[in-house]
């Protein structure tokens, strides 16, 4: 066992020794392979969160949305029609709810605005997310204006900032008390934005959406499967994009690893032939060219997976994110939540640690396993 | 110690550019000899010493290595003669390691890394720890009065630097044999010498030489015991098998 130990740190050794005499060679090797990892690790990040993120959203989307459309287009609904809605036989609770967009003209930003009274907002306080107090330069406590629909500034105090395991959840959110939301958009107070209905048995949720729809005709149900669906599909076509980026970058590695594997030049033949002649054997060969390979993809691979998760996590995924947030000309900047699914970085090590290492050891393999004789006159 | 039967050896066989390098070959060589064979390039010196020092196997005939030490070594199942041409590839690893240490023509030192180093190389895979190993070729290196250069890359070395530190790791595994392909092809008279004063210390000490060369210096060495000249892959003076 020591035998075998020091046969291996010896031939590491020799191995480090023989990569630092090509540094420049190996060095230039390691940066492309960290690129390329890079490129399909922030990929598997970026998709593994913003999936999160949606499944996070979903989690607490409501059975059924009842919208009341005017002329087709959504209108607010009024509030006597929860009641109604609430008699009818399966529905377990109906909440209005009050909410709208504003245009934040400083920032150039879309804030989401939301009325609400279970949270204990005193007049004139307001909950915001952490996009809009990054972009405003605001903390709790602080006083903050916006622009009613009147064109008249409004102050609030920001009571907390929301502590969500989802930024993109609460990043562009305002909360305040309902009767501030009805004034700030001179807003019916006999109206509510939609109703969110909750149905005891989800099977019966297309039956009281039919049911409601016959009570009520110009209104409009969503229910939770839609709304998962029309997630799906914003996911779907960005996972089309990933798919798109990750087989280019699988391809450019497929050549970069061929290129090594066809790329054993007469001097490392020789070199081989040369140890070969010395009292080297095919495995000790074998073992070089491994920890050769190791090395080199080891030290890629955590450099890339490390910059592809700062890329992603600890900026805002710089060069991704016009291209598949999809919204981030209006939406205020977002920070994903950190989130590694570590059977992904697995399958990433698999699908381009071994293929080099294979790509290293092969060609090495059929140099080394002529006679020393062939591979020294080669 | 050392004995080919009819050997031969044939080079692309079945293409167009199918050679015979060595043919019919038989030689002995007994321990502690200094043997040299000699003939012109392209002759089949160069094969005859791979063939003999197990770098590869011939066509057809046999080779025999007749070593006590190293049929222990290998396993007694397998005899004190060993008849290499049939043996696997790691027996005939573990015989050049043991057996045998190659100083070759051109040196095939290899480049970029240092002297020390290239001396220790050899003993890497034994599973020596790497102080001892170093400890050896530092011995090594002083002794061929070279250790003033041990951490200079080998190919800033000197042409007569570099053949001392060639025959350092021939000698690193402490082989009983040492081939030597054209040992002085390029070097100039002084360094010829200087390699032929080795290869007598080496000789007084047991070890068995044997040498390729056409230069009359190293044929008309005193220490040489015998010359065999071979011509067009055969032996101009057959029948002289020990």
């Amino acid at each position: 066992m020591t035998c075998w130990l020091n046969r291996q740190l010896n031939i590491l050794d020799y191995t480090i020794t023989s990569l630092l005499r090509r540094w420049w060679k190996n060095l230039s090797l390691i940066f492309i392979y960290s690129v390329l990892v890079f490129v399909i690790g922030s990929v598997m990040f970026f998709t593994r969160a913003m999936q999160r993120e949606a499944k996070l959203i979903l989690a607490d989307a409501p059975d059924l949305v009842i919208q009341r459309l005017v002329a087709g287009r959504h209108d607010p609904i009024p509030l006597a029609r929860a009641e109604k809605i609430r008699s009818i036989r399966g529905v377990s609770a109906v909440s209005p709810r009050l909410w709208g967009y504003y245009f934040d003209r400083i920032n150039g930003a879309n804030y989401t605005l939301q009325g609400a009274d279970d949270r204990g907002l005193l007049p004139g306080d307001i909950d915001i997310g952490a996009g809009i107090a990054r972009s405003r330069k605001i903390e709790a406590g602080d006083i903050f204006s916006l622009t009613d629909s009147n064109a008249i500034p409004q102050v609030f105090q920001v009571r907390k900032l929301f502590d969500a395991a989802s930024d993109l959840l609460t990043v562009d959110l305002m909360i305040m008390p309902t009767e501030d939301f009805q004034s700030f958009f001179d807003f019916p107070a006999d109206r509510a934005t939609d109703f969110a209905v909750s149905v005891r048995n989800p099977r019966e949720i297309a039956t009281v959406a039919g049911k409601i729809v016959e009570l009520f005709p110009d209104s409009r149900p969503i229910m939770k499967d839609e709304i998962l669906r029309t997630y799906a599909s914003i996911f779907d076509w960005r996972g089309g994009m990933m798919i798109v980026m990750v087989a280019m970058a699988v391809l450019a590695f497929v050549i970069f690893a061929w290129d090594r594997a066809s790329g054993l030049s007469a001097a490392e033949r020789h070199e081989i032939g040369i140890l070969k002649s010395i009292g080297w054997d095919t495995g000790d060969v074998l073992s070089l060219k491994f920890w050769e390979g190791a090395v080199i993809s080891l030290t890629a691979f955590l450099a890339g997976i490390l910059a592809a998760y700062a890329h992603i996590f600890l900026m805002p995924a710089p060069f991704f994110s016009h291209a598949l947030k999809g919204w981030a000309v209006l939406y205020p900047s977002f920070r994903l939540t950190p989130y590694v699914d570590f059977s992904q970085v697995a399958v990433l090590f698999i699908l381009t640690v071994l293929p080099y290492l294979a790509a290293t050891i092969v060609p090495s393999w059929l140099a080394a396993s002529v006679d020393p004789d062939a591979a020294m006159r080669s | 110690m050392i004995q080919t039967i009819d050997v031969t050896k044939i080079f692309n066989r079945g293409a167009a550019n199918e050679f015979a390098s060595v043919r019919g070959v038989t030689l002995g060589v007994t321990a502690g000899e200094a043997l040299i064979i000699k003939g012109p390039s392209g002759s089949g010196k160069t094969s005859l010493l791979s063939l003999m020092g197990c770098m590869s196997r011939p066509t057809s005939g046999r080779i025999r290595i007749n070593d006590p030490d190293l049929a222990v070594k290998l396993g007694a199942e397998l005899g004190a003669s060993l008849e290499i041409a049939t043996l696997p590839e790691r027996f005939l690893t573990l015989i050049r390691r043991q057996m045998f240490g190659f100083v070759f023509q051109q040196f095939n030192l290899v480049r970029g890394i240092s002297a020390l180093e290239n001396v220790m190389l050899p003993m890497y895979p034994t599973g020596e720890h790497r102080s001892a190993i170093r400890k050896r070729a530092e011995e090594l290196i002083a002794e061929f009065g070279v250790a003033h250069r041990a951490t200079v890359r080998v190919e800033l070395l000197s042409g007569g630097e570099q053949q001392r530190i060639a025959i350092a790791r021939a000698l690193v595994n402490r082989p009983k044999v040492i081939i030597a392909d054209e040992p002085t092809a390029h070097l100039d008279t002084g360094l010829s010498r200087e390699f032929l004063e080795i290869a007598a210390a080496l000789k007084t000490s047991g070890t068995t030489l044997i040498i390729a060369s056409h230069d009359p210096l190293v044929c008309q060495a005193p220490f040489v015991d015998r010359v065999e000249e071979i011509r067009d892959g055969l032996l101009v003076r057959p029948g002289s098998a020990g």
